[in-house]
């Protein structure tokens, strides 16, 4: 590769940086075995650290974070290019790093890009690795592991393993990164690779770690830091296609041969598992041309995620439940939530952990399969400081048609995926969600939760390390739905004779228990009858006839002469199924313009015959109008309008 | 404007009313189908030969069913999962003369039973138990009987319902228990008010009825084929290898 010196901060070429192991163990990692997950594919696993990372390094909380990912297929000019970044060097090195494996790439013209928008970039200093703390995201990034720049933050992620499944998406375990960082607005350029193992090379032993930089002297040691050179970075850019441009801050990953990539399958997964965040509008992603946003994503997971793909996919976001997801998210949004009083363990609450109303209002919800939230407030000790009040919400729905039981955690962004379990687990049919918002309280979920994210685990070191009693605050949320429906559910305790029908019907019934449903604002009170006027004699009759219909005046309430003229429009259409025939009617059916139907008019004139309508007009009190030739194999129903020359007078209700 | 409005009947259709019927779904996942399970038009006059059609109706999808005779109805399963997965169930039931295609009378828009609003003659209800984890207590007199679970295994019945292992477990050992009930005195099969089992057993396929000089084991074959029709009707074996293959999971 060719990098003009002049043009970067630190000088020289970037290279190639290989390690020597100091004295010590050497082996393989083992924090790639944490995020090989039997119910997620490493589509799924990707996905998640690069949304939630974007949405931990988000610049403000009043725009989205944009993720748009793409693949690049290099032409053979451009391919050239790619030799000076993965020399054949680096390539003999990786094969030599899994020497059980013939088929290594040598040919490296496939790329996945991944880039973040409205984010922070990697901040924090380039030139010395040994430093830690609030904000040092590039050193987090490229030399820690499970610790960084996120450590007991309150973000999505936190663990420092993530990183790994970057590496892991790439054949030959490399990556590229260039970033525009918002603390400083510079530019930086940025690779390393990740193999498997430490290895052996030309008769030494070398670290799996190695980094792609500018080499620079560092107290004793030679390390490598990002090159700047705006001409390298430029070549970057266009021979890549990456579309960030000079100014725009966030990080853009480059991933070499990347593992087979649907674009189809990444989008189930971001709408499965990123449902929330996008529907809240905190997240857009790009999937090529595909783009999933606030406005788009109900719409769009309509289309492309069936409810059988989402539980494939280990979720719950089925159209029902996504709906829910929609209702819940605006309860909590809007405050319009039942609050119960501080509990030390949630196996204290109880009914008397309402008010009798509130309790009431709940249970009448649940019984009508209508959505109810409840907020929960927990404390979370953190050791060093004061106790703080935490909360969090917990909606539920009980919906007897469902086919199983749809429930989630949500903590800030996460979907926790395979939460709630053991006893937080519903055991009958609904809906449940839990969201948590609040700061605190997903800073000790956080650190409890294993690295992909999935679950909590209450003896991970690093939640006993930073909080007291954090095991009982995880059992406090985990636990929550359930026990809330448990509360909410278990005044029911009757002899349930509906429960079964579909097992043990008995035939033709129809249940004496009250239907469900909301109760009326008035209670039981009878409603107010008024007196119903007698109704109206029509001064016309309409009669069927075998082939048509006949209109003649309706003996005693005939027309009077000052009602005289009436006009009339007589509609005809063939009874269709059990639909409105007059909706349903079609030209083709039939059209009163033909002359195969009969329409004698005595002591009225025919206006028009038009399809299926017939207009006219009654001059004298015994007028008569027949029409005549339908189908005698089906019914036909006749509707006749009519008005009379003076409009009648209103009845008076009184 | 005042409005009138006629129908004529040159064919002289009878429209029926919907209590003449009784349709039944049953909804097992994938395998979804419905039976027609009660027709009475026994004060209707129709011709010998009058035959059912019944057309089930699901968003924009519909099947029409040749049922038989209106004297002989099928009252088998019919599979209707090929059917819109969204919509209203709403069926027809339709009476046509034979051999040719003029209707005689019909049944519109008839809604299933056991569709939120229908009943069971077994019921569920939480109760304490101790150790055991249910029973099932016959009702004599209301020809019903109702599953008693152990309260501190499922709070409510709702519980107990949603869970499949129970389901597959304990209705086919409750429908023996009711059968075998039934054997020590057969002739409460034919009270009015064991008609709803009765009525089971027949949609289950099972027409025969013990007798009351049935020998011991007879009775107890006739139990196990009641229990065998109803594993059959709702797939029992096949949910649980289902549930046991998933790491029982529900």
């Amino acid at each position: 590769m060719t990098s003009p010196a002049s043009g970067s901060s630190y000088g020289g070429k970037a290279t190639w940086l290989y390690t020597r192991p100091a004295f010590g163990r050497t082996g393989r990692s083992l924090s790639e075995n944490n995020f090989a997950k039997e119910k997620r594919d490493w589509i799924a696993i990707l996905l998640r650290e690069v949304f939630q990372n974007g949405l931990d390094a988000r610049v403000t909380l009043d725009a989205p974070v944009t993720v748009k990912i793409s693949e690049r297929v290099l032409s053979e000019a451009d391919a050239a290019f790619v030799g000076q970044l993965i020399t054949s060097e680096h390539l003999d090195r990786f094969k030599e790093s899994v020497p059980h494996i013939h088929d290594a790439p040598k040919d490296i013209r496939h790329f996945l890009l991944i880039e973040d928008f409205g984010t922070t970039g990697l901040m924090g200093v380039t030139d010395s690795p040994d430093v830690d703390g609030k904000g040092q995201n590039w050193n987090a990034f490229w030399f820690r592991e499970g610790e960084g720049g996120k450590e007991h933050g309150s973000g999505n992620g936190g663990a420092g393993q993530g990183k790994i499944t970057y590496f892991s998406t790439s054949a030959i375990r490399t990556i590229f990164a260039y970033t525009v960082r918002n603390d400083d607005g510079r530019a930086a350029l940025f690779g390393a690779s990740s193999f498997l193992r430490d290895y052996e090379f030309q008769s030494r032993k070398w670290l799996r770690d190695s980094y792609w930089g500018v080499a620079r002297k560092n107290e004793e040691e030679t390390i490598a830091v990002p090159t700047d050179d705006a001409a390298v970075i430029k070549l970057f850019r266009d021979k890549l296609g990456v579309s960030r441009e000079p100014g725009q801050t966030g990080l853009s990953l480059i991933v070499p041969s990347p593992r087979s990539f649907s674009t189809e399958e990444a989008v189930q997964v971001t709408i499965a598992e990123f449902f929330t965040p996008i529907l809240r509008g905190d997240l857009v992603v790009f999937f090529g041309d595909t783009r999933l946003d606030a406005d788009s994503i109900m719409e769009m997971a309509d289309a492309r995620l069936t409810d059988e793909r989402a539980r494939q996919l280990h979720t719950c976001t089925t159209r029902g439940y996504r709906d829910f997801v929609k209702g819940a998210l605006e309860k909590s949004r809007l405050n319009e939530v039942e609050i119960v009083a501080p509990l030390d363990f949630m196996s204290q609450l109880s009914e008397a952990s309402f008010t009798v109303e509130a309790l009431e209002r709940l249970r009448e919800a649940i019984a009508a399969e209508l959505p109810v939230a409840v907020r929960f407030t927990v404390t979370v000790k953190p050791k060093g400081s004061g106790q703080i009040a935490c909360n969090f919400d917990v909606h539920l729905m009980c919906a007897q048609d469902l086919a199983q039981v749809e429930q989630a955690i949500v903590r800030r962004d996460l979907l926790i995926g395979e939460e709630p379990i053991g006893g937080g687990s519903l055991r009958q049919r609904a809906r449940g969600l839990t969201l948590i918002n609040d700061i605190e309280l997903s800073k000790l979920l956080l650190s409890a939760e294993e690295a992909t994210h999935l679950r909590w685990n209450t003896r991970l070191p690093r939640l006993r390390e930073y909080y007291k009693s954090g095991g009982d605050v995880v059992s406090f949320v985990r636990n929550a739905m359930a026990k809330l429906l448990e509360v909410l559910t278990g005044g029911d305790q009757k002899r349930d004779f509906k429960l079964l029908a579909k097992f043990f019907p008995v035939p033709g019934s129809a249940s004496q228990l009250q239907t469900k449903g909301k109760k009326s604002a008035r209670g039981t009170e009878p409603p107010i009858l008024r007196p119903i006027p007698p109704p109206t004699p029509k001064k016309l009759l309409l009669q069927a006839l075998t082939d048509g219909c006949r209109v003649v005046p309706n003996g005693a309430y005939a027309p009077a002469s000052t009602d005289l003229p009436i006009k009339g429009e007589l509609e005809f259409a063939y009874e269709g199924l059990d639909k409105d025939a007059f909706a349903e009617y079609d030209p083709l059916d039939f059209d009163l313009a033909d002359p195969s139907f009969t329409i004698d008019g005595t002591n009225c004139s025919i206006d028009s015959r038009v399809l299926n309508m017939v207009e006219f007009t009654a001059s004298q009190s015994d007028f008569s109008l027949q029409v005549t030739g339908f189908d005698t194999n089906l019914r036909l129903r006749a509707r006749l309008n009519y008005k009379e020359a003076v409009d009648a007078t209103t009845n008076d209700p009184e | 404007m005042p409005r009138l409005t006629t129908l004529s009947n040159p064919t002289g259709l009878k429209d029926l009313e919907k209590k003449r019927v009784g349709i039944v779904i049953v909804d097992q996942g994938a395998n979804v189908t419905y039976s027609l399970i009660r027709l009475d038009v026994s004060d209707v006059s129709l011709p010998f030969e009058t035959r059912v059609i019944v057309i089930a109706r699901r968003g924009n999808s519909e099947l029409r069913t040749d049922h038989g005779l209106a004297i002989d109805w099928n009252k088998g399963f019919i599979d209707v999962s090929e059917l819109s997965p969204d919509g209203v169930w709403t069926f027809r039931v339709l009476f046509v003369a034979p051999s040719s295609p003029k209707l005689l009378a019909a049944i519109e828009n008839v809604r299933p039973d056991g569709l939120g609003n229908s009943e069971s003659f077994i019921a569920l209800e939480p109760a304490d138990l101790g150790s055991v984890p249910w029973e099932l207590l016959v009702l004599e007199q209301d020809g019903r009987a109702v599953i008693r679970f152990n309260r501190n295994v499922f709070s409510n019945a709702a519980s107990a319902e949603a869970d499949l292992h129970f389901a597959c477990l304990v209705y086919p050992e409750a429908v023996r228990q009711l059968a075998h009930w039934h054997t020590r005195d057969p002739g409460t099969l034919s009270e009015p008010h064991w008609e709803a089992f009765k009525a089971c057993l027949t949609l289950l396929g099972v027409t025969e009825e013990p007798e009351a000089d049935n020998s011991d084991e007879e009775k107890e074959k006739w139990c196990r084929a009641v229990v065998s029709a109803f594993c059959e009707r709702f797939r029992t074996a096949e949910q649980l290898a289902e549930l046991t293959k998933a790491g029982g999971e529900v």
